[in-house]
């Protein structure tokens, strides 16, 4: 049933639907008594209840409907029940205390008598506030609770009277409300006996409380609609516009276009390679025969791919050192025909020696496999001599950094070595920071041997004498010898910073001060440009403080009709500042081996490095479009600024200076063992051909013991005597001291810790400069709020100053933009080996 | 010569290994241990290395062949690993996966290791296979 339909259903005594289109308020009800639209109303607005009738728009200021009276008992309340329904638009919040009258009749010749029904704004929300009085000392008040009605939501109040009860009920959109405020009066007094009713105010000369909103049907009964008739008028609204926001899926189906297509084809090209077969040779020399007192030899000299053992003559010497080539001459005198030396050169060499056993070969063993380098031929011998390298530079010449990386390992800083060094540089860079040699062994193989000499040396070699006097030993000079290496690393940044200082235009006087005063309040546009005009940059809003609402307020009391949101009583707002520092940590790392510097005392070498990490801060600086504090940074408790590390490339950055502080420290440790094993013990040993550069040899002799790794190895075979001879040189580290040193891990020092800056405020609290005195002068210096125009109006003559709102953003003191230096001092012990070595006569 | 393709005895991948003039060496006293490496990649800049059966599927491999079982040395003498340190680890006579693809580049290390439990001498007896591979533009 339309809702209409629903209301005359009920039978109505008056029922204005208010879709007039004249200032005729026709009734539709049974008494038939139109009543009259009177000033500020606006006729023909959208109905609110879902069908075509209009309702009334009324201003808030002048505008009501008139209703004639309702008469001497048709609402008396002390003995009748009554109804009133009224559909409505709530009234925007105002502030405080604002009253709109739905309807009401509240005077009587200037008593109250009547009924008057409001939305009441309480505690910033809407309620609904009744009022009924019969004299001034009995009014009866009615309030449901806060926020019951929405602010601009449309409603229908059913408002009863139950006179048994002598109560008031209202039910909104059909529910009943409960009141949270309900003094009952002791007299019932009618509704508008002898006044007219207004709908839209109250009938009250001069506090009509005007209503701000539309209203649509409003109708009476004289007596109490059930709760259920009440429900089907509220259920008889069709509220269209409220139905809510709605998604509306769409099936598409979409057709897409392709043009034609040429499809290219990439045809790969495989070429196949069978399976192959890798012949190994594996070589097992017999102790039986190489230890013995006399042993028989043959060489055995291929050159590329040509056994050319008949032609050698002369002698075959290969020598061979730690981190070195290995070198292998010889001589051969060349088949019958021409001869070009160029024939012999850049080709594989292979020399191996032959253990025999009365003329049978027990075992072979390779010892040189290399390329030849230079062939020269001596017309008049006849011989032609070959030089043959192992070429271990070459071999790491064309390497990628990956494969040297693979077979050299060790650790490399592009700010501790030279990054545009070659292959073998890269390689020897490589090396410098382990304990360890390089070599290619005898099958060509490239080897990292550590130096350290094994616990178990691989040959025992043992004289009775003295190795035919070939035993000598040359202890490294002590000059040579560091027990003390310093590295200077000085690491250069820039550090962001980024300070933020809460600013504050306090409310220093009070609202009364410039109420009671007339003085001028700043003006929040005011505030705002002064906020956005410094160097600093303004983060978030400003938080002004208002004004209070319309009121009476302070001592004497004094009436405000607000209306001053332009203006404020102080303000607040978060401004940063940002700056890069330039920062040096000085890194100061020294390792010390004590157990040296037991026995020779300090020997210091130092050496510097410098690593900066290059970064543009302009943009930093510049930049004033931020809103936050920068990405990654954190609050230092020595500064109370944010603060953030920056480089441009992440090579130059702390991770990498940490790094190279590690490589630089594994260089040192390596340059000063290096150094402690300079000591050379030769030694002429019968021929051994399994001792090899990766080899620790132990020489027992009565006058003599010693352990070390092989540094050195010549190896002589001569044609005409059939003899093959070796000279070992073996590396010894020694230190002589106690031996208690204890190698401590070369990890990168402690950053260090940053100075404590000394505190500055991080709150600016502005002041004021304001009110009546005429007599002190202006002065630029001054902050924040500065006026006195309004004293100045009384004061003829007075100083008037420029009113003006000023912020003076602190600055950065120096000593948190100037460059600043930290040291850091790290120490490490490094135990030197004391390989075997004792001497007697 | 036969020049063993993808097989070079130095990591630049300059010396390829010619089955006629080259061996797998080393030597190890009876008791002891020696080790040798090789290289299997492809020189040719923007080329890869597959497996030919499978290509990209199955792995290049390379195992361990004994030419006289039951004399001389035996597979399980021979280890085989793609690292030095890896070796210690490794199970004598097993085969040895280089992967489903060598490219430019990147070759592969092969480090073998011979365990003398046989004896004094020079033996040939054992060779290590590669299995059939292809050769085209990565």
């Amino acid at each position: 049933m339309a809702f209409v339909d629903e209301i005359l259903a009920d039978s109505p005594y008056r029922y204005y639907r208010l879709g007039d289109a004249t200032t005729t308020a026709v009734d539709d009800g049974s008494d038939g008594t139109d009543g009259t639209h009177v000033g500020g109303v606006t006729l023909g607005q959208a109905g609110l209840v879902g069908d075509d009738n209009d309702s009334v728009r009324y201003d808030g200021s002048t505008g009501y409907t008139s209703i004639p009276k309702l008469g001497t008992t048709n609402f008396d309340m002390g003995s009748h029940d009554a109804t009133f329904m009224v559909v409505f638009t709530a009234p925007a919040l105002e502030g405080n205390g604002t009253l709109r009258a739905l309807f009401g009749d509240y005077d009587s010749t200037g008593t109250p008598t009547g009924t008057r029904v409001f939305i009441e704004e309480f505690s910033n929300q809407l309620t609904l506030y009744v009022q009924t009085a019969f004299t001034f000392s009995d009014q009866a008040n009615y309030r449901t609770a806060a926020g019951v009605i929405t602010a601009g939501e449309s409603y229908i109040l059913h408002f009863v009277w139950d006179t048994s009860a002598k109560s008031w009920e209202a039910y909104l959109d059909g529910v009943a409300l409960t009141w949270a405020l309900a003094t009952p009066g002791t007299f019932f007094p009618s509704v508008s006996l002898g006044d007219p009713l207004y709908l839209g105010a109250v009938y009250d000369p001069g506090d009509e409380r005007y209503y701000k909103g539309i209203i649509d049907e409003f109708a009476l009964w004289k007596s109490k609609l059930t709760t259920t008739r009440i429900a089907a008028h509220a259920d008889a609204i069709v509220t269209g516009p409220d139905m809510g926001a709605a998604s509306l899926q769409m099936a598409l189906s979409g057709f897409i276009s392709h043009d034609q297509a040429s499809l290219p084809m990439q045809l790969s090209a495989q070429t196949a390679y069978p399976a192959a077969s890798l012949p190994m040779l594996l070589e097992s020399p017999a102790a039986t025969h190489y230890q013995a007192s006399v042993s028989t030899w043959a060489p055995l000299v291929v050159l590329d791919g040509t056994d050319i053992t008949s032609n050698i003559t002369g002698t075959i010497r290969i020598q061979q050192e730690e981190t070195a080539s290995a070198l292998c001459n010889l001589q051969l005198i060349p088949a019958s025909g021409s001869i070009d030396p160029e024939d012999y050169e850049r080709k594989p060499l292979e020399v191996s020696f032959v253990g025999k056993s009365g003329g049978s070969t027990l075992y072979t063993r390779r010892r040189f496999t290399g390329i030849t380098t230079n062939a020269s031929y001596n017309p008049d011998t006849g011989v032609l001599s070959i030089k043959g390298t192992t070429d271990l530079q070459g071999r790491f010449e064309n390497l990628s950094r990956d494969m040297i990386d693979a077979i050299v390992g060790g650790q490399w800083s592009t700010h501790i070595f030279e990054d545009s060094a070659d292959g073998w540089q890269y390689a020897k860079d490589r090396l410098s920071t382990q304990a360890a040699e390089m070599h290619v062994d005898e099958y060509g193989h490239m080897r990292v041997i550590p130096w350290a000499a094994k616990t178990s040396p691989d040959v025992t070699l043992t004289d009775a004498g003295r190795f035919n006097n070939s035993l000598s030993l040359t202890r490294v000079n002590r000059r040579e010898l560091i027990t003390d290496f310093t590295v200077n690393l000085d690491f250069r940044f820039v550090r962001l910073r980024h300070r933020e200082i809460g600013v504050y235009l306090p409310d220093a006087y009070g609202f009364c001060h410039y109420l009671n005063n007339g003085w001028a309040l700043p003006p929040r546009s005011a505030v705002a440009s002064a906020a956005d005009s410094t160097a600093w940059t303004r983060i978030g809003d400003i938080t002004f403080i208002p004004l209070p609402g319309p009121g009476t307020y302070c001592v004497p009391a004094r009436g405000w009709n607000g209306e001053a949101d332009d203006f404020c009583l102080g303000a607040s707002w978060k401004a940063a500042r940002r700056w890069a520092q330039t920062v040096t940590e000085e890194y100061s790392l020294t390792v010390t081996a004590p157990d040296l510097s037991e026995t020779i005392g300090v020997q210091a070498l130092s050496e510097d490095y410098g690593i900066e990490a290059t970064y543009d801060a302009t943009d930093y600086e510049n930049d004033s479009s931020f809103a936050d504090v920068p990405e990654g940074a954190s609050l230092s408790v020595e500064t109370n600024d944010y603060q953030l590390e920056a480089t441009d490339v992440e090579e130059d950055g702390r991770a990498a200076m940490e790094a190279a502080q590690e490589v630089v420290l594994a260089k040192v440790k390596a340059e000063m063992l290096g150094r402690a094993r300079r000591n050379r013990l030769n030694v002429s040993p019968v021929y051994d051909p399994t001792i090899t550069l990766a080899s620790t040899v132990r020489v027992n002799t009565p006058y003599l013991v010693a352990k070390g790794k092989v540094f050195g190895i010549v190896e002589t075979w001569n044609t005409q005597t059939g003899a093959l001879d070796m000279d070992l040189t073996l590396a010894l580290s020694r230190h002589g001291g106690s031996g208690v040193a204890v190698d401590s891990p070369l990890d990168a020092a402690d950053q260090p810790a940053q100075a404590t800056e000394e505190a500055t405020d991080r709150v600016y609290v502005m002041g004021y400069h304001i009110g009546g005195l005429t007599t002190v002068p202006d002065n630029d210096e001054w902050d924040g709020w500065v006026t006195n125009a309004a004293a100045a109006v009384h004061v003829p003559g007075g100083e008037i100053y420029r009113t003006r709102m000023v912020v003076n953003m602190p600055e950065i003191e120096e000593a948190a933009r100037d460059a600043t230096v930290l040291q850091q001092p790290a120490s490490y012990t490094l135990a030197i080996p004391e390989d075997e070595l004792t001497m007697s006569n | 010569m036969t020049e063993i393709a993808h097989v070079y005895k130095d990591a630049g991948l300059t010396e390829i290994f010619d089955d006629a003039t080259d061996t797998l060496a080393t030597a190890a006293i009876n008791g002891g241990s020696g080790t040798g490496v090789f290289y299997v990649g492809t020189p040719t800049t923007g080329n890869k290395i597959e497996d030919a059966t499978n290509p990209g599927i199955d792995q290049i491999v390379v195992s361990v062949t004994d030419a006289t079982p039951g004399s001389d040395v035996e597979t399980t003498h021979i280890k085989l690993a793609l690292s030095e340190a890896g070796l210690s680890s490794a199970t004598g006579g097993a085969s040895l996966n280089l992967g489903t693809v060598i490219n430019h580049g990147s070759p592969v290390s092969v480090w073998y290791q011979w365990d003398n439990s046989t004896g004094n001498g020079t033996y040939s007896d054992i060779s290590l296979g590669l299995t059939s591979r292809v050769e085209s533009a990565a």
